[in-house]
């Protein structure tokens, strides 16, 4: 794509606010919303892509860019992504509370733990 | 996404970029309908019962669940995403615009139409207008990249549309469809001849009141000059007929008792304390005696639990709209006195988010606008 005759700005003035206390955090979650902004976008493309070659033998680039989704496919398209950020956005279901990092679930009874590994070894051995 | 109408000065986007403008606003409507419920029910399940164990009492007031509810991981997330969708509305937009601005240019100044546009350069754009970026698009709403530039109000035009999820319908002037819907409820056989918008950005809501009011005189008045040659252009291409000026609401060059009626859509909550001393002592100065004034603006404070209060209030920390959280607490009724009304005509309506026909644009059906009216 040529470079546009006049520029304009891309960056809002004003402090940004940080969520987390590493603001690498932030900074990760813009990554990953972008990322899942672009992988959308393929998405998108090559469903038209898909679309046209359904009607058409060949296509060309301009046959891609001049696509424009009916209202019907539109819709499929907002359901399609729904389900999408379903996925990606899977959020974990409310906790009553948050265990630090590195914190694990409880551990199975240590007792019952030995008596399998007994039976294990008892049924190689034998 | 529902689809917006395309009037012919819309920044018509390109396979990839429409794409990308679908998926923030579905994107948005995910936090909102998905991600954004978590916050209540964590603030009950987890961030409240950890504070009544510590206090030996529930927060008195949203400051309170401030101090526990920012340190919450949940809602550290949900406002990390809410933040990014905020940010790439204007870059997903603005990519549109910057790729076609000669050519909207040029449409502009070749549309006929109705209505005038004054441009003033010296106009001196205040503090709270330029001490953050409004919404956080970039420039601003008074930003102006060349000349004859309209990109602010290209940007503000599609943008606002995925910011409200579509909210106020295809036309992107819901806010107009419901105050003008409001005024001919309350007050059907008024006589109106001329009518001043203030703070009209690209004229959305005062283009659709010149098209129900075709024999009224409409005039607009901003301080984004590329807002108002666009909200000019548009008008021209809807078939409104409105003059807009780049003017101060604060101090305008009317003459005194110039209108029948002043009204604004959701502009105070983007001023000052000060200015909206001045904006209303402004409105007393230029409506007829008789004349009346309609400001359609967010929710105040009163009336909401320290945690609506609270999640109320995200947009005047992390989106720029500073001066909303003073305002959510100001007592207008006595602003307005001050600036010379009659406390009795004075009045805060609730009004409904419909319009026309009964549409709810809003998915809560029962969210209300407060409208500040008062006669002169």
């Amino acid at each position: 794509m040529s470079e546009p005759q006049i520029k304009l700005p891309r960056q809002s003035k004003g402090k940004r606010p940080y969520f987390f206390d590493d603001p690498a955090i932030d900074q990760m979650m813009t990554f990953l919303v972008e990322l899942t902004a672009e992988v959308s976008v393929v998405y998108d493309r090559l469903d038209t892509v898909e679309r046209l070659l359904e009607t058409k033998g060949t296509i060309s680039r301009a046959d891609i860019e001049a696509y424009r989704p009916s209202d019907a496919i539109e819709s499929e398209r907002v359901a399609r992504r729904d389900g999408y950020l379903k996925r990606v956005f899977r959020m974990h279901p409310p906790q009553a509370t948050y265990g630090k990092g590195g914190t694990t679930a409880k551990p199975a009874p240590a007792k019952k733990k030995r008596r399998r590994r007994r039976r294990q070894r008892s049924a190689a051995s034998g | 996404m529902i689809p917006q109408v395309m009037h012919p000065m819309f920044a018509k986007p390109v396979h990839d970029e429409a794409a990308r403008q679908g998926f923030v606003n579905d994107f948005r409507v995910h936090l909102a309908s998905q991600i954004f419920p978590g916050n209540i029910q964590g603030y009950f399940k987890r961030v409240l019962p950890a504070f009544v164990k510590e206090n030996k009492r529930e927060p008195k007031d949203r400051h309170e669940v401030r101090r526990v509810m920012t340190k919450d991981p949940y809602y550290q997330l949900w406002s990390a995403m809410q933040r990014s969708s905020q940010e790439m509305i204007w870059d997903s937009v603005i990519d549109s615009v910057e790729r076609q601005l000669p050519d909207l240019i040029a449409k502009a100044a070749a549309l006929k139409g109705k209505g005038s546009l004054t441009i003033d350069p010296k106009l001196e754009i205040p503090r709270y207008n330029t001490a953050a970026d409004i919404h956080l698009q970039p420039g601003a709403y008074h930003g102006e990249a060349g000349q004859n530039d309209l990109s602010a109000g290209a940007i503000y035009d599609r943008g606002t549309f995925i910011y409200s999820m579509g909210a106020l319908g295809e036309h992107n002037d819901g806010l107009g469809r419901i105050l003008h819907g409001f005024f001919r409820k309350q007050w059907p056989d008024r006589k109106i001849e001329r009518v001043l918008d203030m703070g009209c950005t690209i004229g959305g809501s005062v283009s659709y009141w010149s098209q129900k009011e075709p024999n009224v005189e409409f005039h607009a008045v901003d301080l984004g000059a590329a807002c108002l040659r666009y909200g000019h252009a548009r008008a021209k291409a809807v078939g409104a007929n409105v003059h807009f000026s780049q003017q101060n609401a604060e101090k305008t060059n009317f003459p005194d008792a110039s209108f029948d009626l002043v009204t604004s859509h959701i502009l105070l909550h983007e001023t000052s304390r000060p200015a909206i001393h001045n904006i209303m002592k402004e409105c007393h100065r230029l409506l007829k005696p008789g004349g009346l004034m309609l400001h359609l603006d967010l929710p105040q404070a009163a009336g909401q639990s320290p945690l609506e209060g609270f999640l109320w209030e995200w947009e005047v920390y992390n989106n720029n709209e500073h001066f909303y959280g003073q305002l959510r607490e100001l007592d207008v009724a006595e602003v307005c006195a001050k600036a010379g009304f009659d406390k009795a005509t004075f009045k805060i309506h609730q009004v409904s988010s419909t319009w026309d026909d009964g549409q709810t644009p809003y998915s809560d059906e029962n969210f209300t606008f407060p409208v500040y009216t008062a006669e002169k």
